[in-house]
């Protein structure tokens, strides 16, 4: 087996391509900053759902109206449900089996279809959310319909919450499905040989 | 917390195969923001991927693994884009007269653009070899055999002397 492929001329031509050097320190500065805002995403995220947590606790300790509880003791439902499935999708997508460009595509793909999976069932999620609250408030608080569907927190989290947040999932769907094609291809590419 | 050894061995990495690098981002990427943005891919990835490398690969096989890796990513997400700003000719080469200098740089913009044109598989393993790996490095990186180097190899570089215009 030839250990040192011979590509003679195609090899000259290839380093005669200029290569500018790098600023190492300048590229160091971006990646350390870009890693501190991957870490402080998630951690934001996290904080995040206990500062609402939080937040919807303290007013029910405050107001001790039962649609204050009502409303905190939702919330955590709704948290206690969204975590576990967000983590259900995304077993198996932590890391490659191996280093492997094919290991990478599969997790790549196995992310993107995560992700798919993902978006249908945050829209149902946050829509039977907001749907359960209603009702249930009606049910057992009573109240006009009108006034509820028109309530300040109805306007921001259903009025402008739902087509936002549909329109936010639609695109991010939409841009996951490309790459899924693309990994597709990229795949088909590596088992031809 | 900084770790001083971490920034130096990233540092050192960097600085040793600069060159591999660019390259690999031009054969991925064709306008210069485009190579750079692959590149700090490249840089992040490595950055995180250091802590885990424990020697049992060669420096050369870890980065190339991890850099291809990166750039599979960047094709799949990226928008259609493909020029040939950034390439430029080795400053070495300015001792040579303007028609060789026109001359060179023709040769490397059709050798870059006929990589580029280059399915996945086929690019991926003669990147690997112009930038002077051997079969069993190029089997390490694309977790492939050296068996399987040396058939793709082959086509690659008939299929890539064909879009050049060359007899293979």
């Amino acid at each position: 087996m030839n250990s040192r492929p011979d590509l003679g001329e195609l090899r000259q031509q290839w380093h005669r391509q200029h290569a500018a050097p790098l600023d190492v320190g300048a590229l160091h500065s971006q990646v350390q900053a870009e890693s501190r805002a991957q870490s402080r995403a998630l951690l934001i995220t996290v904080l995040l759902t206990a500062a609402v947590l939080c937040v919807v606790f303290a007013r029910a300790l405050l107001l001790r109206t039962p649609t204050a509880w009502f409303g905190a003791l939702w919330t955590l439902l709704f948290a206690a449900v969204v975590w576990p499935v967000s983590l259900w999708l995304a077993r198996g997508t932590r890391r490659p089996r191996d280093e492997s460009t094919t290991a990478h595509i599969e997790v790549s793909i196995r992310r993107c279809r995560a992700a798919l999976i993902m978006a249908p069932v945050g829209i149902v999620l946050y829509l039977a959310g907001l749907t359960s609250t209603l009702l249930m408030r009606q049910r057992l608080f009573g109240g006009e319909w009108s006034e509820l569907l028109f309530s300040t927190p109805m306007i921001i989290t259903g009025w402008i919450g739902v087509p936002l947040y549909a329109g936010g999932l639609l695109w991010y769907a939409r841009r996951q499905r490309q790459r899924l094609k693309v990994l597709e291809t990229l795949q088909r590419q590596l088992g031809e040989g | 917390m900084p770790n001083p050894d971490r920034e130096a061995a990233f540092r050192a990495l960097l600085r040793a195969h600069q060159g591999s690098l660019r390259r690999l981002a031009a054969s991925y990427a064709g306008a210069t923001s485009e190579q750079e943005d692959l590149l700090q891919e490249i840089a992040l990835a490595l950055w995180l991927a250091l802590p885990s490398f424990r020697g049992e690969s060669s420096e050369k096989t870890f980065l190339f693994r991890i850099a291809q890796n990166r750039c599979i990513s960047h094709i799949a997400r990226r928008r259609p884009v493909d020029s040939l700003d950034g390439l430029e000719l080795d400053p070495a080469d300015s001792a040579k007269g303007p028609d060789a200098l026109v001359s060179d740089a023709e040769q490397s913009s059709r050798l870059l653009q006929g990589v580029r044109s280059l399915p996945l598989m086929h690019r991926q393993v003669i990147v690997l070899a112009l930038e002077d790996l051997d079969y069993r490095e190029i089997a390490a990186v694309l977790g492939i055999t050296e068996t399987n180097v040396g058939v793709r190899l082959n086509r690659a570089r008939a299929r890539l002397r064909k879009l050049m215009g060359e007899p293979a």
